[in-house]
């Protein structure tokens, strides 16, 4: 699989090796009204406040509240922050950019509060901590794994050694945008650099966005492949989760498919309103694990947005 | 739930730009609302004007009259070719007073770059 991975990253650099960075924007008319656009050397910070939810697909992990969305980018020659992305554009012309970025896994935010993808949440209090499962706790049935059945259906005990801790993995990333006027397509591969699951991923996202006078309408429809190690690592029980085999499980790679909608309406220059709308469809190598209890995630955020 | 999302959207836009439309008697648009200006920070563009008023008004480029209107939405064609931006007013007939106003704006592209990533998508 790793030398497929080299081979799609051999194509790209192709595709960018015959491009040159050219003076010219690589932003047309149609972007800049839809606000894609920026002023390099300039910190754009916008704040949204209000409050939405993400979903959390971890059994043993409450939903996620937000109340702050922050949109921060700043764009220097070729460099480039871009909300939870550093990147470097190898090529970036009016049709199309090659970028080579840095990013965290998503799939450790469920885990950490501070993670880039969910800034300043709560925690949600859906679930009462007295019906959550603890060290040495007797459990509902709702808490079994789903291959559980065999298990004596009275209570079910977790060994004192149960831990689902799972750590933020860092990926290096090299992806290939086209753009064709309010239409844009990204093919992506990434590859854990930290160490922590040693897996890759490859993602294939379609974009559309609209805008009509004050309202902005932004869509996208993504296919995010990740790869045993990653999968197994954020959703497989083994031994170091507990010595339980009843709940150990092994994960194979998989395909989520995402879809994700977002109106933005201008009040006036400093304000505007936000609802965002995200569905993530998990692949059964994912909601088959005896950690998660979804087979699919939302999230959403309704609220304003301050621009500095 | 997308449809709620969608429709608390709407009630938010409703909240905030009712009170302000309920004020106007007409609405004066650009179509398109910019223009890329060219190496020579020349913007060459005809421009589509939209405007309707619930009273006689009409359209004017500064003090140029384009076109009246009296309770339906009307377009007009503008051609320009400058290197300022330009101001389009709808004016009562009766008071001469201005309704509504907008903008041409005049954009220098090359100062800009796309962005890599979209504006408040959550991936």
């Amino acid at each position: 699989m790793s030398s497929r991975l080299l081979l799609i990253a051999a194509l790209l650099l192709n595709l960018a090796s015959p491009l040159s960075l050219a003076n010219e924007s690589d932003c047309d008319l149609e972007q800049y009204l839809a606000e894609n656009c920026i002023e390099p050397g300039e910190f754009n910070i916008s704040v949204a406040l209000g409050y939405g939810v993400k979903e959390n697909p971890y059994r043993y992990e409450d939903d996620i509240d937000l109340y702050v969305l922050p949109d921060i980018s700043f764009y220097y020659g070729n460099w480039f922050f871009d909300k939870d992305t550093f990147g470097y554009s190898v090529s970036n012309t009016a049709s199309q950019s090659v970028n080579v970025t840095l990013s965290l896994s998503d799939d450790s935010a469920y885990f950490h509060d501070y993670h880039l993808a969910n800034i300043t949440p709560a925690r949600s209090e859906s679930v009462p901590d007295e019906n959550k499962p603890s060290f040495g706790t007797a459990l509902d049935d709702e808490y079994l794994p789903e291959h559980s059945e065999e298990l004596p259906q009275t209570t079910y005990r977790l060994t004192d050694s149960f831990d689902i801790e799972r750590k933020i993995a860092g990926h290096i990333g090299l992806e290939w945008n086209r753009y064709y006027q309010t239409w844009s397509y990204q093919l992506a591969v990434s590859q854990d650099i930290t160490g922590v699951h040693q897996g890759h991923g490859l993602t294939l996202k379609l974009n559309k966005f609209w805008h009509w006078d004050e309202l902005k309408v932004n869509t996208n429809l993504a296919l995010k492949y990740k790869s045993e190690d990653w999968v197994n690592y954020y959703y497989g029980v083994d031994d170091n989760d507990t010595f339980d085999p009843n709940w150990h499980y092994e994960a194979e790679a998989g395909v989520n498919i995402v879809a994700d909608l977002v109106l933005v309406y201008g009040l006036n220059d400093a304000l505007s309103l936000l609802s965002t709308f995200r569905y993530e469809k998990l692949d059964d190598e994912i909601s088959n694990s005896p950690l998660v209890d979804k087979n699919h995630l939302t999230q959403w955020f309704s609220g304003f947005i301050y621009h500095f | 739930m997308i449809k709620n999302i969608i429709t608390v959207f709407a009630v938010l836009i409703a909240t905030c730009t009712l009170p302000v439309l309920a004020n106007n008697s007409g609405y004066i648009e650009l179509r398109p609302k910019a223009c890329a200006v060219d190496s020579n920070k020349q913007c060459v563009v005809e421009i589509e004007v939209v405007f309707f008023a619930d009273i006689h008004a009409c359209a004017y480029q500064t003090k140029h009259k384009l076109a009246c209107t009296e309770n339906k939405e009307s377009t007009t064609i503008y051609a320009y070719e400058g290197d300022t931006a330009i101001r389009f007013d709808l004016i009562d007939s009766k008071s001469q007073k201005s309704i509504d106003y907008t903008e041409l704006t005049l954009v220098e592209l090359a100062k800009y770059k796309r962005r890599q990533r979209n504006p408040w998508s959550l991936f």
